[in-house]
């Protein structure tokens, strides 16, 4: 395929994956961009919301829509890492007894790990292997996980009791953190008329598995000017207290900022944006739209950030304004 | 950084630079327009003498500065590509066209065309309009405020009736220091004019400059008037030293002339005789030749006692033809140079120009203009130019053009008459005969008893000047009274009848001991031999 036949068939496939989620999904265009975004970045999605906001059916439109192998994992505190992963049974055959591999749900194409919070972080850290190598070590074996492989995670921001916050690890791994949000009323609207009438909507496959390694093939080919790349390299140091292009909200409010996987975040949502946009390369703007949701669980705040109410997001927004200011016009005419 | 070889932003580029230009013209006509605010403000305070015309240039260098810096600047093709994308939207099409290879592969050729297609569909003037910024603004006001502390600082709109009567009056007496002190002011722009003639011109010129703004009173103005009169009298003085000095040079190489001609022994009366007695010697040496010829073919006998001596007249004669042709010569040249008209006038001139100098060291009123003296000096550096044939001759034009120019600018005296007088002040000049410089004495040729001794005598008498050194006991005068011989040839009066009175004027002068005392024996021994 030439450069802009691949990009019309992945504006076209990413187009008809979200119209099927759509028959399902009523609004949340955001939340649904985003999962869009990780699925054609190759990235895991973090979703976080109150409960009853269509999350999981969110996970189950798109793994139906794209014909994909579907896995759901309702964490709780007793489940165990083997409960994930899989484990080594003991299995009687013609040949005699011997120890066999059991996956376990971890081995799908999308794995919906609904309440990831309310698990140990023993258990959530069963995952990290997984999330990152795409593969699973038990009983002294590897196994690879057959791509594509996503990981979409929920987790209720409003109950605490009972709850394990995610390890800073973990939460690197995620691309996308997406904030789901309320429905409006007429978004809710249409969402009870079809919960409650006698017709159920479900999602029809309109791509395969090939097409989906496809979309994430395509959005590497996207070219990254070295100046807008440097914007990105920008944005995410400033999130390092004491560094150089740090603001003073960063040395006062900041832990930990963004790690390199934060820039890998940034230039891949980006260049998704681009391509939906019908763009074939990465502008400013895309890499504006991308800050928030890829950046904002990699910025660890401190307790006086809690107390001055200052989170990571308006930071974010605030080293934004900080960097274009300093990014001045080439040329002043 | 490579790139996109036929992705064409020369028309953005044109048009930025021009937009460069437009910007940093503004910004460099800030600037001057800055630092002529500070030459009005200077002006206004009275610290320098601003005019319109400097503070013009001043704006006007600080633009052109600035266009040349817009003009000339380098502009790089990824700065214009982001400045094109920022400005037409392109959402950094034109950069990464221009900073990622074409040849990486995957979706860069498309993004090439994507950005070339974009590119395209903009119009450079659209996007680059031309139009007024913040540094225009900045520039205008200041223009605005320079004008207003410059207008401020020389208007007397704001004055009372009395302050502007004054004010007008002062306005005419610079009209008329401006007047007067134009000669100053143009030999100060010559290439031989002195840091002393330039530092008067200069401040002349302020001083006329404050007069005509009215940026002092009557009072200041008479002082100041005064402090220039007495530095251009102190000019003056140096100057009438110099213009003796060349008098004195020109009359020297003319005396030079004369000598020339005395050398020779040659009247233009003689000039016939020679050519005889030239001829009659070529005659005399043909026929002594012929003899000689003659006795050597046989054709008549001589001894060789006859032979020695004929030989030796012949030598004889041929080396007083010689004599005579040299003679001839040099009497030619004096001829040719004595009829010449030029020549005249030239010796005429210098006799004016010493007059001047005379008149001037008199403080006589009566004496030459400027214009007059220009005129003079003019025609005799063409009357120099015209003797350039012979190396004695540009000599004489070189020391003649000296005492000229010497002239011309002794005219100083005048300036400080012509200061006093503008402002109703009456200046005593402080010359006269005698006036002492350079350890050297310059006598005046004043009037002495020059008509004492004429009447006496019945002939005309010339007076020379004399330089000599100054004696222990001040300025010595001493005067050569050069009395000719009548035309005739002899004297109109015997020497006896006249020789009591000539003593007694000697003896009168002696006593007033203006001679050295080791002269005066010599003055009475020359009486005495007279007597006898």
């Amino acid at each position: 395929m030439q450069g802009t036949d691949e990009a019309q068939f992945f504006r076209d496939t990413v187009e008809k994956i979200r119209t099927e989620v759509g028959k399902v999904v009523v609004g949340q265009d955001e939340t649904v961009l985003g999962a869009l975004i990780g699925l054609a970045a190759g990235g895991h999605i973090l979703l976080e919301g109150a409960p009853g906001l269509g999350k999981t059916l969110l996970v189950r439109s798109l793994s139906e829509s794209v014909s994909l192998d579907f896995a759901r994992i309702q964490f709780t505190p007793d489940l165990m890492p083997a409960d994930i992963t899989g484990t080594n049974i003991l299995s009687e055959s013609d040949a005699g007894r011997e120890f066999v591999f059991r996956p376990g749900p971890i081995f799908a194409n999308i794995l919906l790990a609904d309440e990831i919070n309310r698990a140990t972080p023993k258990t959530q850290s069963a995952l990290l292997e997984a999330m990152q190598e795409h593969s699973v070590t038990a009983g002294g074996r590897r196994h690879t996980l057959s791509p594509p492989f996503l990981v979409m995670a929920t987790q209720n921001p409003i109950e605490h009791e009972g709850t394990y916050v995610l390890p800073e690890a973990q939460l690197d791994r995620f691309l996308l953190k997406i904030v789901v949000p309320y429905p409006t009323i007429a978004e809710l609207g249409v969402i009870a008329d079809r919960t409650t009438g006698a017709q159920k909507q479900t999602a029809s496959p309109v791509a395969h598995r090939e097409d989906v390694l496809n979309l994430q093939r395509i959005v590497r080919e996207v070219p990254l000017a070295p100046s807008v790349r440097d914007f990105i390299l920008k944005i995410v140091v400033a999130t390092h207290p004491g560094s150089e292009y740090a603001s003073g909200e960063t040395n006062r409010y900041v832990r930990y900022g963004a790690s390199p996987r934060g820039v890998q975040a940034m230039i891949l949502t980006s260049k998704v944006l681009a391509l939906l946009a019908g763009r074939y390369n990465v502008s400013h703007e895309d890499i504006k739209q991308a800050l928030i949701p890829t950046l904002r669980h990699r910025v660890l705040m401190n307790y006086e950030a809690e107390a001055d109410g200052m989170t990571s997001e308006k930071l974010l927004n605030s080293l934004l304004t900080h960097i274009e200011s300093k990014d001045k016009e080439p040329i002043k005419v | 950084m490579s790139v996109a070889p036929d992705l064409d932003l020369t028309p953005f580029r044109r048009r930025i630079r021009l937009l460069r230009t437009w910007r940093c013209a503004a910004i460099g006509g800030s600037a001057g327009a800055g630092c002529a605010l500070l030459l009005a403000a200077m002006d206004y305070f009275d610290v320098l003498d601003a005019t319109p015309r400097l503070l013009l240039i001043t704006l006007g260098i600080g633009i052109l500065a600035g266009m040349a810096r817009g003009l000339f600047e380098n502009l790089p093709d990824n700065a214009i590509a982001r400045s094109v994308d920022r400005r037409g939207g392109l959402a950094d099409r034109l950069t990464t066209a221009y900073e990622v290879p074409a040849t990486d592969g995957g979706l860069a050729s498309s993004m090439v065309d994507d950005a070339r297609t974009h590119a395209s569909a903009l119009r450079p003037a659209s996007l680059y309009p031309v139009r007024p910024g913040r540094w225009h603004g900045l520039m205008l006001g200041l223009v605005a405020v320079t004008a207003l502390v410059f207008i401020l600082g020389n208007t007397t709109w704001l004055r009372s009736a009395a302050s502007k009567a004054e004010a007008a009056e002062l306005n005419r007496d610079a009209d008329t220091v401006q007047r007067v002190a134009m000669p100053v002011l143009e030999a100060a722009k010559r290439a031989d004019a002195t840091p002393e003639d330039k530092e008067l011109a200069r401040q002349l010129d302020k001083f006329a400059s404050d007069l005509r703004k009215g940026r002092m009173n009557k009072q200041q103005a008479m002082l100041k008037a005064n402090e220039l009169a007495q530095q251009a009298l102190k000019l003056q003085q140096s100057r009438s030293l110099s213009l003796a000095q060349s008098v004195q040079g020109a009359q020297t190489a003319m005396q030079k002339l004369e000598a020339m001609q005395d050398q020779a022994g040659l009247q233009k009366s003689d000039e016939a005789k020679l050519a005889d007695q030239a001829r009659d010697l070529s005659s005399k040496i043909a026929a002594m030749q012929q003899a000689l010829d003659d006795a050597k073919s046989g054709k008549t006998k001589l001894s060789a006692a006859e032979k020695a001596d004929l030989q030796k007249k012949l030598g004889a004669a041929m080396n007083e033809l010689k004599k005579i042709q040299i003679s001839q010569q040099a009497l030619d040249f004096m001829s040719k140079l004595a009829s010449l008209p030029d020549f005249k006038e030239a010796q005429e001139l210098l006799a004016k120009l010493a007059a001047n100098a005379d008149a001037q060291q008199a403080g006589d009123s009566s004496q030459m203009t400027p214009e007059q003296m220009q005129q003079l000096a003019d025609r005799l550096e063409a009357l120099a130019k015209e003797f350039n044939t012979d190396a004695k001759m540009r000599e004489l034009a070189k020391e003649m053009l000296e005492a000229a120019k010497n002239a011309r600018l002794a005219k100083n005296g005048q300036l400080g008459a012509g200061l006093m007088n503008a402002f109703g002040i009456s200046m005593t000049m402080q010359h006269g005969p005698g006036a002492p410089g350079n350890g050297f004495y310059h006598g005046n040729l004043g009037p002495l008893n020059r008509s004492d001794k004429s009447s006496l005598l019945n002939v005309k008498f010339e007076d020379r000047q004399i330089t000599s050194q100054i004696g222990k006991n001040g300025p010595e005068t001493y005067t050569e009274v050069m009395g000719p011989s009548s035309p005739t040839g002899g004297s109109g009066v015997p020497y006896q009848a006249v020789l009591p009175k000539y003593e007694k004027s000697a003896e009168s002068a002696i006593d007033k001991g203006d001679v050295p005392p080791q002269m005066r024996g010599k003055v009475r021994d020359y009486f005495d031999s007279l007597r006898q």
